[in-house]
């Protein structure tokens, strides 16, 4: 393909992403439609023909910054399927330009109702004078504590201080801003505090079609530790983050981030042969998991099947007419079968 | 000549975990102990000091069996010599029982590591946390009888000193590798053996230890990872007999939140550092003692069979009070 200009505003945005300046998988899934909006505004070229392409271009580098985001795909997907529906009817780019922003702007809203709603659910399962735990920094589960704060409940929180990015800090700063009762833990002390906790609740990742939750590193041992002193443990994750390519068997990749996260460089520097491992992601098992909170109604994580095939069945009916297609070609495997 | 200002550096140092291997810890405060009764001028003078510092001596890492064990040996010696009220008695013999003591729990350690070493076999990946001198031993031993096997550690928040293990290791050369605590329950699936070091196992084979060795060893549990302590029998609490709960310390809130990180808004946010945790014996597989590999459950017999049945053993508490009676 030719070499497609790519507005500068774009580029900032991929890169936040990648250095996660932006994080969190509802800021990223924004961002990204918010540059695929960008970049759909500041189209040059003019000719009709190209634009499709140059969105997918714009899309393929929004992809790579964090390839393991499904939130990430979602969002763009949400955004060009609809430019993609829609292409043998555009007459020129003007129009196919306010397909893409008509979306974008859709999704954002979107995505942003989705945390107050799921605020406003999950904060019926909260109770007086619960002990939460969280761990990690999540819009929706912050969502859903300030909200049964706000109704006047009382609830005290643990929030792990979340290593290597520390991002508990967050989670206690916002927490403590909106009045609530904060105490930071090493992640170490879980075990040893989940006696005196009442209800788990963290965010996703990423939601697979079994129901099993990839979150922050710690979040699986957390909800093993739920499991053995028989604390609840509730999942809060928007229907954009459920992923549609495990239903066809796809492994959802488990992301493997700088060293220098967890150790300072002087260390890499002072002890090169040991060996570091930062997985940023854990799987935790949908038999760990209570319910799944989302935006359409708390379900159980064995019912994601169900969200994955209302919200995003379009897209699993793609994936599977593709896969069907590569088999068809491959003539060899069509007469063994 | 030790200054006075010097004992409580050194308690200070324990009770921050500055001084952290529990092997560290106790030889510091039996030196400790040792200097109280070499400086000192009187019996009313060691008396005055022994009965102030020991208790704070003990406070400071009130979970250490080991301490509570071989300091409760020493100040009892001190007072047995004392029955004569010569004060170069109790000197000459406060030396001897120090030695004694320093060059048992060395050799303890040593025959556990060597026993602990033995579950190591070609190829296996054994996960460890924090910084424990009889784990370290025990590797040392594996590798030096030409064993091939990898070594994974974690980071052991609040303190790191997973990161300080790892380094001695790599140096030793050993292939080791280190990750964050919470990654616990992903990497378990490549283990093969946790090691795990021990401050005190109670009489019913509970394993006191560094916070999150329980949540490793739950992780072991469900992955079917076989799980061992490492824990010379010194390191038994016979106070947990008489029903005495092993009392938990907690570290300083800026320990895990520095003072520069709190000024910025984070001014209610409360902190809590726990420093140890209990793993419950039914997590555990087995107990390398300087006696062979017992089960947790069999805990009670090595007691039975060092303090008889029923026990018998002098508390701390008692040693002290007949120092007190020195001063009148």
């Amino acid at each position: 393909m030719a070499k497609v200009s790519i507005p500068d505003e774009v580029t900032a945005i991929a890169n936040d992403i990648k250095n996660m300046k932006i994080r969190g998988a509802g800021k990223i899934a924004r961002a990204a439609a918010k540059g695929l909006l960008i970049a759909a505004n500041e189209y040059k070229n003019g000719m009709l023909e190209n634009f499709l392409s140059y969105m997918n271009h714009v899309a393929d580098i929004l992809k790579n910054t964090r390839p393991t985001a499904v939130s990430l795909f979602n969002a763009i997907s949400y955004v060009l399927s609809r430019l993609e529906k829609s292409k043998n009817y555009i007459k020129s780019v003007d129009e196919a330009k306010l397909i893409v922003v008509r979306a974008a702007n859709m999704f954002i809203e979107y995505s942003l109702n989705a945390v107050e709603i799921i605020g406003e659910i999950g904060s019926k399962r909260i109770t007086n004078g619960d002990v939460l735990l969280t761990h990690c920094n999540s819009s929706a589960a912050i969502a859903i504590m300030q909200k049964a704060h706000s109704q006047g409940k009382n609830i005290k929180v643990y929030a792990t201080e979340t290593r290597p990015k520390f991002q508990g800090h967050i989670t206690a700063r916002a927490l403590a801003r909106a009045g609530i009762e904060v105490t930071l833990i090493p992640d170490t002390a879980v075990r040893l505090v989940m006696r005196e906790v009442d209800k788990v609740l963290v965010g996703a990742d990423t939601v697979a079609a079994n129901g099993a939750v990839i979150n922050k590193i710690g979040t699986s041992v957390i909800a093993l530790a739920a499991k053995e002193a028989n604390v609840n443990f509730f999942v809060a994750a928007e229907t954009y983050k459920f992923s549609p390519t495990t239903v066809i068997g796809e492994l959802v990749v488990i992301e493997e981030r700088d060293p220098k996260e967890v150790v300072p460089e002087s260390y890499i520097r002072k002890y090169p042969s040991v060996n570091i491992r930062n997985p940023a992601f854990d799987v935790t098992p949908p038999e760990y998991i209570d319910v799944i909170i989302t935006e359409r109604g708390i379900i159980p994580p064995q019912a994601a099947i169900l969200i994955l095939e209302e919200e995003y069945g379009w897209a699993i009916e793609d994936y599977i007419l593709q896969a069907t297609r590569a088999l068809e070609s491959d003539e060899e495997a069509v007469t063994t079968w | 000549m030790v200054l006075r200002a010097d004992y409580f550096k050194i308690i200070d140092d324990i009770k921050h975990g500055r001084i952290y291997s529990s092997t560290e810890t106790v030889l510091s405060g039996l030196r400790l102990i040792y200097e109280i009764v070499r400086n000192s001028k009187s019996l009313e003078d060691l008396s005055a000091d022994l009965t102030s510092i020991v208790p704070l001596l003990l406070k400071a890492r009130p979970t250490s069996a080991m301490l509570w064990n071989c300091v409760k040996d020493l100040v009892s010696e001190i007072v047995e010599a004392g029955k004569d009220g010569k004060l170069e008695n109790i000197k000459e013999k406060a030396f001897e029982k120090e030695k004694e003591l320093e060059k048992k729990i060395v050799t303890l350690g040593e025959i556990t590591a060597k026993m602990a070493s033995h579950r190591i076999n070609d190829g296996d990946i054994i996960l460890t946390n924090s910084y424990s001198t009889i784990v370290l031993k025990a590797f040392s031993i594996a590798l030096r009888e030409g064993k091939d096997f990898k070594v994974y550690v974690t980071e052991s928040r609040p303190g790191s000193e997973g990161f300080d293990l790892a380094a001695r290791l790599a140096e030793m050369g050993l292939d080791v590798t280190i990750f964050v605590d919470s990654a616990v329950r992903y990497m378990i699936k490549e283990v093969d053996n946790v090691f795990l070091s021990s401050e005190a196992i109670a009489a019913n084979g509970a394993l006191v230890n560094k916070v999150g060795t329980s949540l490793i060893a739950l992780a072991a549990n469900e992955a079917r990872v076989r799980t061992f302590a490492l824990a010379p029998t010194i390191k038994f609490s016979p106070e947990t007999l008489l029903g005495e709960l092993v009392v938990l310390a907690e570290g300083e809130p800026t320990s895990i939140l520095p003072e520069k990180l709190r000024s910025k808004s984070m001014g209610k946010v409360k902190v809590r550092v726990p420093l140890f945790d209990v793993t419950p014996p039914e997590y555990i597989d087995g107990i390398f003692t300087e006696k062979g590999l017992v089960a947790p459950q069999a805990v009670i017999v090595i007691l039975r069979e060092i303090y008889g049945w029923p026990f018998k053993f002098i508390t701390l508490e008692e040693v002290i009070e007949v120092l007190k009676t020195w001063q009148k």
